[in-house]
């Protein structure tokens, strides 16, 4: 087992037999790529801002780099479904479908979202790839989806808190501590029956 | 369940000493005049910390984003520890921690000069920094410098990426993280410019800048690539002095000697890797001890 990265006080670690990356902590809430694919509530709203989560903070509407959170209409706003519903991204996206589909839905998936550093660090391919959350014994599977920014570590989709019953709220959701991460680089996650491809950089 | 509630008055009588009121709430509801201490800012001697409080009574469930600035109820403030004295408020801050419970997608990271003289307080929102101040409690002061760290880092990639750089600079998303004074008037901080989701362009630096002109402003003496991440030997002298600041002095001297005795057994070992195990083990070791402290103080 070897030390890949040290994020804020977590220490990430590879074993070297099955590559499994792991590390315990915290857990932060990413609604990013619910886009009302399953009949939920879209992440993210425009203008009004009252979607699950804050399109300022989280997704750095207007003034940050927020074209790679939120789909671009091409004049300088978010796209929306014609009903302020702003469509939103995940690392991972499926080949072929439509802004509306391609996106991971954090409301039905659940997925890990993992830190830059973790994914640069890691042996083998780590978007699309198994994951297991576990959290005051109880564990879900999920796929590795979605990047966070270069301070987070350890973050979990919305349907990934509410099967381990941790709060799921993108604003104030998400819990301090006693989160076990683990996933497996270069092994493809099947979740909800989906299969998922391996996506490099 | 939080016991960690001070009285203090109105959160605008900033040179208040206060007396210290132990209330225990059924559910996470922030009262009005009562002052919540972050209890992992305390600084290594113990006698300061950063502290929040609210100007009306609010539900967790309610309490709003750092980052609304208009109307926020929530200010941030550095505090004797001792006497719940304010020292200064934070200008525009507006962090909570209430309950276990924190905004999503934000953090507040503070480190203190050994000296415990100086605090510096990163504030960061998912994507980048927007606050950073420079706190000197001798005087006491906070000074807002996220600007000045910026305007360095862009003059260093500028300089040492040319093109690279210039072809995404309109894209990028900058944020500070891991400070470290390595000296009572020099810190250290991580600097990371990225474009959110996407694994290039990234561009790691650590920068190195010297606190000037009494504390009014900060000049970068220093810069070199980094691998973003905390080494293991920093990871452990945070956590130690963490730990510190929360310890009685006897357990401080106590700790000191187990220091020691540890430094001395991690000297023996040859092998880098072996020696890297070691530290970071050492390191999870006193981590636990810290967040068993955090959590009583904390009434979690």
């Amino acid at each position: 087992m070897s030390t890949i990265a040290i994020i804020g006080s977590v220490v990430v670690s590879q074993d070297d037999a099955d590559d499994r990356v792991h590390w315990q902590s915290g857990a932060a809430i990413d609604a990013d790529g619910a886009n009302g694919q399953n009949g939920n509530p879209f992440a993210y709203r425009y203008p009004t801002n009252d979607g699950l989560d804050n399109i300022h903070g989280s997704a750095g509407f207007p003034n940050g780099d927020w074209q790679s959170i939120l789909v671009p209409d091409g004049s300088g706003h978010p796209l929306t479904d014609g009903n302020g519903n702003a469509y939103s991204q995940t690392t991972y996206t499926w080949p072929g479908r439509s802004v509306a589909t391609r996106a991971v839905d954090a409301t039905a998936v659940p997925y890990v979202v993992v830190n830059p550093h973790v994914r640069r660090n890691a042996k083998g391919i780590v978007i699309g790839s198994k994951a297991v959350v576990t959290y005051q014994g109880n564990s879900v599977d999920a796929v590795v989806a979605d990047v966070s920014g270069p301070n987070d570590i350890g973050e979990i989709s919305i349907a990934a808190a509410e099967a381990l019953g941790i709060r799921s709220s993108p604003r104030t959701g998400g819990v301090d501590s006693g989160v076990q991460f683990e996933f497996w680089p270069g092994t493809p996650a099947v979740v909800n029956g989906e299969t998922y491809l391996l996506q490099r950089a | 369940m939080n016991p960690a509630l001070y009285s203090i008055g109105s959160c605008h009588r900033l040179a208040l000493t206060v007396a210290f009121v132990s209330v225990w709430v059924a559910s996470a509801i922030a009262e009005e005049s009562q002052l919540y201490v972050f209890w992992d800012t305390v600084s290594p001697d113990g006698k300061y910390a950063m502290a929040w409080s609210t100007s009306g009574k609010v539900a967790v469930e309610n309490l709003p984003l750092p980052d609304q600035t208009t109307g926020n109820p929530v200010a941030n403030y550095v505090i004797e520890v001792a006497s719940r004295k304010i020292l200064v408020r934070l200008p525009e801050s507006h962090y909570w921690d209430l309950d276990g419970r924190r905004p999503n997608h934000f953090s507040l990271e503070t480190v203190w000069s050994e000296n415990s003289r100086s605090m510096l307080a990163i504030y960061n929102s998912r994507w980048s920094t927007y606050a950073v101040f420079l706190v000197d409690v001798s005087v006491p002061k906070a000074i807002r410098i996220e600007n000045q760290l910026e305007a360095s880092f862009k003059q260093t990639l500028r300089s040492t990426q040319r093109r690279h750089y210039a072809k995404y600079r309109d894209r990028l998303e900058v944020m500070f993280r891991s400070p470290w004074f390595v000296a009572p008037e020099r810190f250290y901080v991580t600097a990371n410019a990225s474009i959110p989701k996407q694994e290039n362009p990234n561009f790691d630096f650590g920068l190195y800048f010297q606190i000037q002109n009494g504390g009014t402003n900060v000049r970068l003496v220093k810069s070199e690539p980094s691998s973003g991440e905390e080494s293991a030997d920093r990871l452990l002298n945070r956590t130690y002095r963490k730990l510190q600041g929360l310890l009685s002095a006897v357990d401080q001297k106590s700790l000191a000697e187990e220091e020691r005795a540890w430094l001395i057994k991690r000297d023996a070992i040859n092998s880098e890797s072996e020696k890297k195990a070691f530290i970071v083990a050492r390191a999870a070791e006193l981590q636990t001890r810290l967040q068993n402290i955090l959590e009583t103080r904390e009434g979690r």
